[in-house]
């Protein structure tokens, strides 16, 4: 870690593929599809490149880079929200493929697209939960929100993905959030 | 007198085993068949979350390693600190890290259009670049379409075969075309008919060499273009009653299983109406 924050390359490159994989996984979960994913992926090491010399590690470099990737995904989603887009269901049905024999993958296109349907901020803390193993402290710190409401996020989006789960194509169980 | 069930709040940190507060909420639902199935859905959502996501590809992977280890020696910008900082919560101007991302993306892009001016400029290549996906396929006008995997079936037969066929001289006739010769590649029979367009017309469609520039290709690249590498398909239609424009690309690097990105457009705004991946 020393010799990355000094600047080594190599000691850089180490750290870089150290936590790539992390990195990936909550920027894929959140954005939903592969393409954004890869856009806040780069964004992300690159920051976390930047913000090295500043990383005074009071908290775990893990945590520290899952904020990073949170950041990089939400400027994504939100870059990508800007540009004129059709019916997200349209999308979706568009570009999902038929589910396959295999479970695994139909789990993962059904939670991304029940993922999608969730305000970002639930989504952030519901991943951060259930994919990361963050607890709710450690999330606390990644959204810069108190603790109460990490529990009440985690709560109300779990409580919103599971009608989605459960028939993702019922308009009558998409979540509603109030403000 | 029995307990009152927890909330969903209560449940959910129980399964969590966040708070010791929420252990008589844990009991509870033990023993409540309401509660206990209440914890059964959210710890079924719990796994759907946890699946582990498909690993990206090499190639986007060595690419984002790359191009973070490029940046690394410019001296850390004031407000450069998306890590530092807890994520904003509304939208941003665009911040130093993000612009020098976009200056390395944007070079790792420039390629992208040469290679496709490159494929059509140079004739006497055709074979080759047909071969690479670098030189598009003009399918006419398909019609009036309405059902996403109808329309996905027609550009998977378009691009497969533009893929199999080394693509002759360009041909005059097509909805783009400038001055060239004659020459056609015939879509396979497994396009999907439009399904409202004329039979003759679904039946007689054959996809040309692309000549000319089709509508909005600039307006989507430079919105989308991340990722995107040359046009492979393009084709006129009505979508859900709009006159718009299609143009598939192939992606570069692919992206997990996919290998092409094919956007619907209007045609008179360039406005985003649907977009397939293949």
């Amino acid at each position: 870690m020393e010799a990355a924050r000094a600047g080594d390359r190599a000691a850089r490159d180490s750290l870089l593929r150290l936590h790539y994989d992390r990195v990936w996984a909550v920027c894929r979960r959140l954005t939903g599809n592969d393409a954004d994913a890869a856009d806040a992926t780069q964004d992300a090491l690159i920051a976390i490149i930047r913000g090295l010399a500043r990383f005074d590690g009071t908290a775990r470099f893990s945590t520290w880079a899952y904020r990073v990737a949170v950041n990089a995904t939400l400027d994504e989603l939100r870059r990508r929200a800007r540009r004129p887009v059709a019916d997200p269901d349209a999308l979706l049905a568009a570009s999902t493929p038929v589910a396959g024999p295999d479970s695994t993958t139909a789990t993962r296109l059904d939670i991304d697209a029940a993922l999608a349907r969730l305000p970002e901020d639930f989504r952030a803390a519901v991943v951060l939960r259930d994919l990361c193993g963050l607890d709710y402290a450690e999330i606390a710190e990644v959204l810069g929100i108190p603790p109460g409401t990490v529990r009440s996020r985690i709560a109300r989006g779990r409580a919103a993905l599971v009608p989605l789960l459960r028939n993702p194509t019922d308009p009558d169980d998409r979540p509603r959030f109030e403000s | 007198m029995s307990t009152p069930h927890p909330d969903d709040e209560a449940l959910s940190a129980a399964l969590d085993g966040e708070d010791t507060a929420d252990v008589a909420a844990a009991a509870h639902a033990v023993t409540c068949d309401r509660c206990r199935a209440r914890l059964a859905e959210f710890d079924a959502v719990r796994a759907a979350v946890a699946a582990p996501v498909a690993p990206a590809d090499q190639v986007a992977r060595a690419r984002a390693i790359a191009a973070a280890l490029d940046v690394s020696g410019a001296s850390p910008a004031p407000g450069d600190d998306i890590g530092l900082a807890p994520p904003r919560r509304k939208a941003a101007a665009p911040r130093p890290s993000l612009l020098a991302a976009a200056a390395v993306l944007v070079a790792l892009a420039v390629a992208v259009p040469l290679l496709v001016d490159r494929g059509r400029s140079s004739p006497s290549k055709t074979s080759t670049a047909a071969s690479s996906g670098a030189s598009a396929i003009d399918g006419g006008d398909l019609g009036s379409q309405q059902d996403p995997q109808a329309l996905l079936a027609v550009v998977r037969s378009a691009v497969n075969e533009n893929g199999r066929t080394a693509a002759g001289a360009a041909d005059s006739s097509g909805p783009f075309a400038g001055n060239g010769a004659a020459s056609t590649t015939t879509a396979g029979a497994a396009a999907a008919a439009p399904t409202t367009g004329t039979p003759s017309a679904a039946e007689a469609r054959t996809n040309k060499q692309l000549v000319g520039t089709p509508p909005c290709q600039s307006a989507t690249r430079e919105t989308y273009g991340k990722g995107l590498g040359p046009l492979a398909y393009t084709a006129t239609l009505t979508w859900q009653g709009q006159p718009a424009v299609l143009l598939a690309y192939r992606l570069s690097p692919p992206s997990g299983s996919f290998q092409y990105r094919a956007f619907v457009v209007a045609r008179s705004s360039c406005e985003l109406l649907t977009v397939l991946s293949l």
